[in-house]
């Protein structure tokens, strides 16, 4: 309950003198007051958005919030982690002079060649990680997904969605 | 800005009056006439609409002013909030009880780098800062890797003091201070190196260190009539040191004199007044 919260109908009835209060001048009122009513709905769904939203920032805590708020109400399993941040390898030409070592097997020194969606910077900037079991829930959306991530987060940060 | 129960009715009653059929049909004065009832009981719940929406502006105005933006300057402010030991509220950045003693990290300064953030942290008071522990550490990059904004990337350092090495020749009032910098009336045995550590302990965290503001606090220092400073060097981890030209932005965010006896030469001679 809070200062929000308004039965018109209520209000109709204490705002009419008690020998009046009738059915037929009650059902009357009511009438005159439903545009009233009507846009008194519109703006609390407007204004339980508008809260939802100034109170989600980018922020890993609130973006799992709006997430699970979403697609995983109860469980809550849906988790964001960093992207992956391995550098590239570079090879270059003999004249350049930076050998790149390779080592045998039993020196145990593997180098790793990365893929262009593992390379920080390259790839992106964050995970969704998705449980594969909540990608069968019934109202699992992944374009309405998208698009949730692209009003919360931060500008020019990028991301992947992955079933895990 | 909501107006009035009676304005809105007198809106309505204008309305009325300025209506050809209404206004000679509408004639009742009465305050209880009927048709005025419903006038009131319609403006009343105009009202508690245009009140409504006079508050939500009030509210969401309050929500947006608190909000800050996610500057280098706030992610100093939220590491510094994290409380080792404690739990975050289930979706939210805050804790449910805020307790300052365990507010481990103390000093956390944010500066930009390729690709992220390093965050610079210590633990401490000034003057004896130390380096986050290895458990609370962990804890406070899982904080960090929650609060942070989503892509965002944080590489967060604590380390031990950058090690400061400094000579100077220090010409001193003869009728102030003896050849060991110590005062005359016995009450300081040590101004000058005194001088020098409050120096230290009073920069910022990742302040920067200059030759010029120390040699203002060793000659602010009474007795003390040339601070002149030989060399000034600094390292962090195994690095070799190097000398300081002019300033220095420490790497883990704080300077300290390691070991006094080899790191800080002071040779005192005496010189007259020079004003």
């Amino acid at each position: 309950m809070s200062v929000y919260d308004i039965d018109y109908s209520v209000l109709v009835k204490i705002l009419v003198p008690k020998q009046l209060r009738k059915t037929k001048m009650l059902a009357w009122l009511n009438v005159l007051v439903s545009p009233v009513v009507y846009i008194y709905n519109l703006f609390m769904a407007y204004r339980y958005d508008m809260n939802y939203i100034i109170a989600h920032s980018p922020q890993v805590c609130y973006m799992q919030a709006v997430l699970n708020d979403a697609f995983d109400t109860g469980l809550r399993r849906i988790s964001i982690v960093d992207g992956p941040d391995e550098e590239p390898l570079y090879i270059y030409e003999t004249a350049e002079v930076k050998e790149v070592p390779l080592y045998v097997t039993s020196e145990a020194k593997p180098i790793a060649l990365y893929t262009d969606a593992e390379i920080v910077g390259v790839g992106p900037d964050f995970e969704v990680q998705v449980p594969t079991i909540v990608t069968t829930l019934t109202g699992y959306n992944e374009v309405y997904m998208a698009a949730l991530l692209d009003q919360f987060k931060l500008a020019g940060k990028t991301y992947i969605i992955k079933h895990t | 800005m909501a107006r009035t129960i009676a304005q809105i009715q007198q809106a309505l009653l204008d309305q009325v009056a300025a209506d050809s059929t209404l206004s000679t049909q509408l004639t009742s004065t009465s305050n209880v006439a009927i048709w005025r009832l419903w006038t009131f009981v319609v403006a009343v719940c105009q009202w508690t609409l245009e009140k409504l929406f006079d508050q939500l502006k009030i509210d969401i105005t309050t929500i947006v002013t608190a909000q800050k933006p996610h500057t280098l300057q706030w992610y100093g402010t939220i590491a510094k909030a994290f409380q080792y030991g404690y739990s975050l509220q289930t979706d939210m950045d805050t804790y449910a009880v805020i307790d300052p003693t365990a507010q481990v990290v103390t000093y956390a300064v944010a500066v930009p780098v390729t690709k992220g953030i390093r965050l610079k942290v210590a633990s401490g008071t000034a003057g004896s800062l130390t380096m986050v522990g290895t458990p609370q550490l962990t804890a406070f990059t899982a904080y960090m890797q929650l609060v942070k904004d989503a892509g965002v990337r944080l590489y967060i350092t604590t380390g031990n003091p950058d090690s400061l090495k400094l000579s100077l020749n220090i010409y001193y009032n003869a009728l102030v201070l003896d050849s060991n910098g110590k005062r005359l009336d016995g009450t300081d045995d040590t101004p000058v190196q005194d001088a020098i550590n409050n120096y230290l302990a009073n920069l910022p965290f990742n302040g920067l260190y200059t030759n010029f503001a120390l040699s203002n606090a060793i000659a602010a220092v009474d007795g003390v009539v040339i601070p002149d400073l030989l060399y000034a060097q600094a390292n962090y981890g195994a690095l070799p040191y190097v000398d300081i030209e002019h300033e220095y932005n420490p790497d883990s965010g704080y300077l300290a004199i390691v070991t006094p006896s080899t790191d800080r030469i002071l040779n005192f001679i005496a010189h007259t007044p020079i004003n």
